[in-house]
């Protein structure tokens, strides 16, 4: 069965169910419906011409002649369209699609069953706790996000539970130890380059 | 003006400075603060970038260290931005300048950044310089690690070439090779992949299973 017979199948249940009152200018409004609809239809025979597909014969010579009057005509405008910008006036500047150019996914793995939260913290998320969870997607324990880094090198590590700080050992770390917790590095590079 | 019109141009322009500074800021201990905004201050006049000392002063905070040790590590962290701007030159790339001063805090010259740059004027040194960071952390010693990547640099290699130089240095010394002789050797054209044979190769460690990687 057709879908829009279901459909109908159900409003005739409903209707043969119960009675179903309808405003006395019901007939009035479908009417004026139909009517706009019908308007709408019998549209002007002009543009129903003008949107008709239909095959149009051209030989090679003049596809060519036409292709060059549309170039023509586009370069025209293009010169047109070019202002002179006074000396001193601001360049204009390009808008990137994104709100940081040339970020890539980063996705970051921890394996640890017993935590109850496991959270990243680092040099792209000011080191804030709360910015970053882990989110668990086994029950083996396995911890996972993904974060969106520009090109450089950063360093970051994780906190379990909130209190134990534990650097990355699938990455390198850092030599220094500035606060007494190492931290994990990671390095992203220019995709362009 | 009156003293009342002059009080009330103090503290407009008070609330304006305490709303210019960044509010990250508000997590750090009053004197940190203070420090912190005043070498911001610089680095920006300076054109270097300032959030990497943030950055060190929100870990320190996030560590939970002494107000001193804070201080003492966003100064230092400073100096070496300001040495990292001087070695690279002017129009360097923030990230550049803080891969740079991360270079210059594992142990490479100025010198070897310069040259760095000389060799490469136009590309991006971010990753190159990372790498050179990342091998000295992994006990490759600064000279060896130098030469390796501004012999890379000479090729000149990509990007990818440097990434791919210190995940077989890594490798390597994960499997037992001694830091300086495995970046020695992969520079002078080990195949990537390849082993290096060494008569004493320690058992693979017991590592977990955590890792950063790109994700498609």
């Amino acid at each position: 069965m057709h879908e829009s017979d279901e459909v109908i199948e159900r409003v005739a249940m409903t209707l043969r169910r119960e009675a179903v009152a309808v405003s006395p200018d019901f007939d009035a409004r479908v009417m004026q419906q139909v009517r706009e609809e019908s308007r709408q239809v019998a549209a002007p025979g002009v543009w129903r011409w003008m949107t008709r597909s239909r095959t149009v014969r051209v030989s090679p010579l003049a596809g060519l002649a036409v292709a060059a009057g549309v170039a023509g005509v586009v370069a025209l405008a293009a010169r047109e369209g070019t202002v002179d910008v006074p000396a001193g006036a601001p360049a204009p500047v390009a808008i990137p699609a994104a709100s940081v150019p040339n970020q890539q996914m980063m996705q970051f793995v921890f394996v640890n069953d017993s935590a109850s939260k496991v959270a990243i913290v680092g040099d792209f998320n000011d080191w804030d706790e709360g910015v970053s969870p882990l989110r668990r997607v086994s029950d083996k324990g396995v911890w996972t996000i993904t974060i969106p880094l520009a090109p450089g090198r950063y360093q970051y590590t994780f906190v379990v539970d909130g209190t134990t700080w534990v650097p990355d050992p699938g990455a390198p770390r850092t030599l220094e130890d500035d606060f007494g917790r190492p931290n994990s590095v990671i390095t992203v590079g220019d995709a362009t380059t | 003006m009156t003293r009342f019109g002059q009080a009330v141009v103090v503290l407009a322009l008070v609330a304006g400075r305490v709303d210019a500074q960044d509010s990250r800021l508000s997590r750090l201990d009053r004197r940190v603060q203070t420090e912190v905004a005043a070498l911001v201050d610089s680095a920006r006049s300076m054109g270097i970038p300032s959030e990497p000392v943030v950055d060190k002063a929100l870990e320190g905070a996030a560590k939970r260290a002494p107000n001193d040790r804070i201080i003492n590590v966003v100064r230092s962290r400073f100096r070496e931005l300001v040495a990292a701007r001087g070695a690279l030159g002017s129009g360097a790339l923030d990230a550049e300048i803080i891969a740079a001063a991360d270079a210059l805090h594992a142990g490479a010259s100025a010198q070897v950044i310069t040259s760095l740059r000389t060799r490469r004027p136009n590309v991006p040194l971010t990753i190159p310089l990372a790498v050179l960071a990342d091998l000295i952390a992994r006990g490759v010693p600064a000279d060896t690690a130098s030469s390796a990547i501004i012999a890379l640099a000479l090729k000149p290699a990509t990007d990818a070439e440097f990434a791919e130089l210190r995940a077989d240095v890594e490798s390597d010394i994960a499997k037992g090779v001694p830091p300086a002789i495995t970046t020695a050797v992969r520079t002078r054209g080990v195949p990537p992949g390849a082993r290096i044979p060494i008569a004493t190769e320690a058992s693979t460690p017991g590592v977990g299973v955590t890792s950063a990687s790109p994700k498609p």
